[in-house]
């Protein structure tokens, strides 16, 4: 059983990150691809690493070393929480792999815990990044010795377990809840999309009610009372994990470990127990009532590959969770502005003035990083054969998809429009650029999107997880996005007053300039020259 | 209908799959393309409706080359792989409508055809499920509606009858032949020998990626079996 679990995950990784392709792949250009991708994760790992080892820096330095670990648990905590949710369901319970494996003699149990175990690889592998350097920063300063070192590298393997058990466990219940409805993929999207925006919520509530501490009070005392609050609040076992690591409590490691790890093999033992009866609930096609023919209705073809990517789009639940859940980011912000105030948006993002002097462009960086075409030629996977040899043009084809993100993105910044437009108070152009320079990123992006893909599509995948969220086109665009809009968002702070007007319009002309060069460009490419 | 001429083609990684390949395919011609796992059949195939590109040679349909116009070429053919993968995220109604709008097939003709040809495969009571729920038999007929539903002057079709019951392959061969008496020209790879001989007026047996036997069927067997000549070139 053990050997079958280490070879089963041992595969799902692979398949993973393309380290096979890097390896054994014949094709340069593939494999260039594959290690601009691997490599823009390293650098994003980098970057996160740095960061981490900043703030642990300035921690010891604030003497609040010891928080160092329950800090860097809690984080590792939410992130987990949040992602994992997302994907839980539809790793888990995948059947396309599972019916191939069923009929080898391989366990159903090995099939269920080397899923739990390949995403549990990839959390840890995201722990090493976020808690090694600040951990290793914090004890050298601090003069701390190897028991504090392998107690907290121990601390890395368990601080994922608690959350992706709950996370596992609300996206399975999620799932199993929604393999009952008539409309599963809708049940699912909308529930998993009202945990993660409730799980926001409350850690923005959490670190709100802190800020206000330090506002009033300032001194060092209460801001090691405020981060412990909000750690704590946000993670009670990272209590246990830095009484374990920082003062040597064996007791409370104990604890730590029995809390982390007895959850998680209890939701092992379920899910393998239920696996089968959940799994087949799920994917069990109910045949509608014997098709009589009825009046068919004729489209042009943009129409139809519209029509026909909507209902792709709507049929992955981790496709439309993973594109939707930014958009509705920004529509929580604009809400937030409109019912508590710039002001007090600002105090919650700790970042004074953001909203007052760059919210167009604030707007624009949600608008724009999680475009569904950034993975949308990848989608096709199998079936691009059609889109192939059926007569469409480049130009045909990608209309359809980036028609699918406006149908999106559009509703999401109307609304977040009409909220900011009534609540924030400015001039005529401070309104007008409120509306173009956020229109211009979805726009640019829209196209954008299409144009990396088309440079990166992954056609060959299992799981439409590794279309969705783990292609280079995904990440290189989200960079591009982030970076082109903070940009800009540094240079309002830096310029004088009034100039702004003069920037913005310069950004908006720019940004559509661009989008117009990459449309006429996306319209030529030759799609048989696409290949993964 | 579809004239090939000097056809090479090489994949990255140097492999040349095709290799000087020519054939011509008339109007009333029911072609069959017979060879071994990897001889080329489905690379000639791909690059004959233009899913591939190719460095030398040249491919006409209906006179126009599938590389500069490729769209007019595609308007005219319909191609069907060894394992059509369809858009499983749609019935099967709403894949043939797809279909007949991107060949902009009017209503009329679009319903008229789909009751016609679903009732032929028997696949009409399924039409309004996912094609998710499909069996690969009624993916391959469903493919196969889709295939005709815009009344192709030429047909192309990789390893038509895998996965077909006995009684559908029969109805397609007999599709085939209607076709053909229609005008049109069909082109296809298989690994049924016997099928070939009976339905094929012309078969092309390749080897290697080169094209080894063309001709008229009966020329090419003579006092043979086409199973007996395709064992003999494959030594």
């Amino acid at each position: 059983m053990l050997k079958q679990i280490y070879l089963l995950t041992k595969i799902q990784l692979l398949n993973t990150g393309g380290f096979n392709q890097i390896r054994y792949g014949k094709d340069k250009k593939k494999r260039n691809n594959l290690i601009l991708m691997l490599s823009s994760y390293l650098f994003v790992g980098l970057i996160f690493a740095a960061y981490m080892g900043i703030i642990s820096f300035g921690m010891v330095l604030l003497g609040m070393g010891d928080m160092v670990p329950a800090v860097t648990a809690a984080l590792v905590s939410i992130v987990v929480l949040f992602f994992t949710m997302i994907k839980a369901g539809s790793v888990i319970f995948e059947m396309k792999t599972y019916d191939m494996l069923a009929s080898l003699p391989v366990s159903p149990t090995a099939i269920v815990v080397s899923r739990f175990l390949n995403m549990y690889v990839m959390d840890v592998a995201f722990g090493f990044i976020i808690m090694l350097p600040a951990g290793i920063i914090s004890g050298v300063m601090m003069g701390k010795g190897i028991g504090y070192y392998l107690l907290y590298l121990i601390g890395i393997l368990l601080v994922p377990l608690l959350p992706l058990t709950i996370a596992t466990a609300v996206g399975a219940l999620i799932t199993a809840v929604s393999s009952r409805m008539k409309h599963k993929n809708l049940v699912t999207i909308v529930m998993t999309i009202g945990v993660t925006l409730v799980i926001i919520l409350l850690s923005l509530s959490l670190s709100g009610t802190a800020t206000e501490i330090t506002i009033t009070e300032e001194i060092l005392g209460d801001l090691l009372e405020m981060v412990e609050s909000q750690i704590f609040g946000m993670y009670p076992p990272a209590r246990l994990f830095m009484e374990a690591v920082s003062y040597g409590n064996l007791l409370s490691g104990l604890l730590f470990l029995l809390v982390s790890a007895c959850p998680f093999l209890l939701l092992i033992a379920l899910v393998q127990k239920e696996f089968l009866a959940i799994s087949s609930i799920l994917y069990t096609h109910k045949s509608g009532a014997k098709y009589e023919m009825q009046e068919l209705y004729q489209l042009s073809p943009v129409k139809a590959l519209y029509k026909k990517e909507l209902a792709r789009y709507f049929s992955s639940s981790i496709y439309v969770l993973n594109t939707l859940i930014i958009y509705l980011i920004m529509i929580l912000l604009a809400a937030a502005v409109a019912v508590f105030g710039a002001e007090k948006v600002e105090e919650l993002m700790e970042f004074s003035d953001i909203v007052t002097k760059a919210m167009p462009l604030l707007l624009a960086m949600f608008g724009c990083m999680s475009s569904t075409t950034n993975c949308t030629i990848s989608m096709e996977g199998k079936e691009w054969w059609l889109s192939l040899s059926l007569p469409i043009r480049a130009r045909q084809l990608f209309d359809g998809k980036m028609m699918v993100n406006l149908t999106v993105a559009l509703p999401c910044y109307l609304i977040s429009e009409i909220l900011l437009l009534f609540s924030l108070k400015g001039s005529v152009l401070d309104m007008v650029w409120l509306i173009l320079v956020p229109l211009a990123y979805i726009l640019l992006f829209t196209v954008f999107g299409i144009t990396i893909n088309s440079k990166m599509p992954v056609f060959k995948w299992e799981k439409e997880e590794t279309a969705v969220k783990q292609g280079g086109a995904l990440l290189i665009a989200m960079l591009i996005a982030m970076v082109s809009t903070i940009i800009p968002m540094i240079a309002v702070f830096i310029i004088p007053a009034g100039s702004q007007h003069l920037l913005y319009g310069i950004i908006t002309c720019l940004v559509l300039a661009v989008t117009c060069i990459l449309y006429v460009r996306n319209s030529r490419v030759d799609l048989r020259t696409l290949d993964d | 209908m579809l004239y090939i001429n000097n056809l090479s083609k090489t994949y990255k990684g140097g492999k040349r799959a095709v290799s000087n390949l020519s054939l011509n395919i008339e109007a009333g011609d029911i072609y069959g393309f017979i060879g071994h796992n990897g001889a080329g059949k489905t690379t000639t195939i791909k690059a004959a409706v233009g899913i591939i590109d190719f460095e030398e040679g040249e491919i006409l349909v209906d006179g126009l080359s599938i590389k500069d116009k490729a769209q007019e070429c595609k308007m005219k053919i319909a191609y069907i792989p060894d394992n059509p993968d369809i858009y499983e995220y749609l019935t099967g109604i709403q894949y043939l409508n797809f279909i007949a709008d991107i060949f902009g097939v009017s209503q009329t003709e679009r319903e008229e055809r789909i009751r016609k040809y679903g009732e032929v495969f028997e696949l009409t009571p399924a039409l309004g499920d996912l094609v998710s729920s499909y069996s690969h038999g009624m993916k391959q007929k469903l493919a196969l509606i889709s295939a005709l539903i815009h009344q192709p002057r030429l047909l192309i079709l990789d390893e038509p009858f895998v996965g077909l019951d006995p009684k559908a392959s029969a109805r397609l061969k007999e599709i085939m032949q209607e076709l053909c008496r229609e005008g049109a020209a069909i082109f296809f790879s298989t690994h049924v020998l016997e099928v070939a001989e009976k339905l094929c007026n012309k078969v092309a047996i390749i080897k290697n990626g080169s094209l080894v036997v063309t001709g008229s069927t009966e020329e090419v067997v003579q006092d043979k079996s086409l199973e007996e000549l395709f064992l003999e070139i494959e030594g």
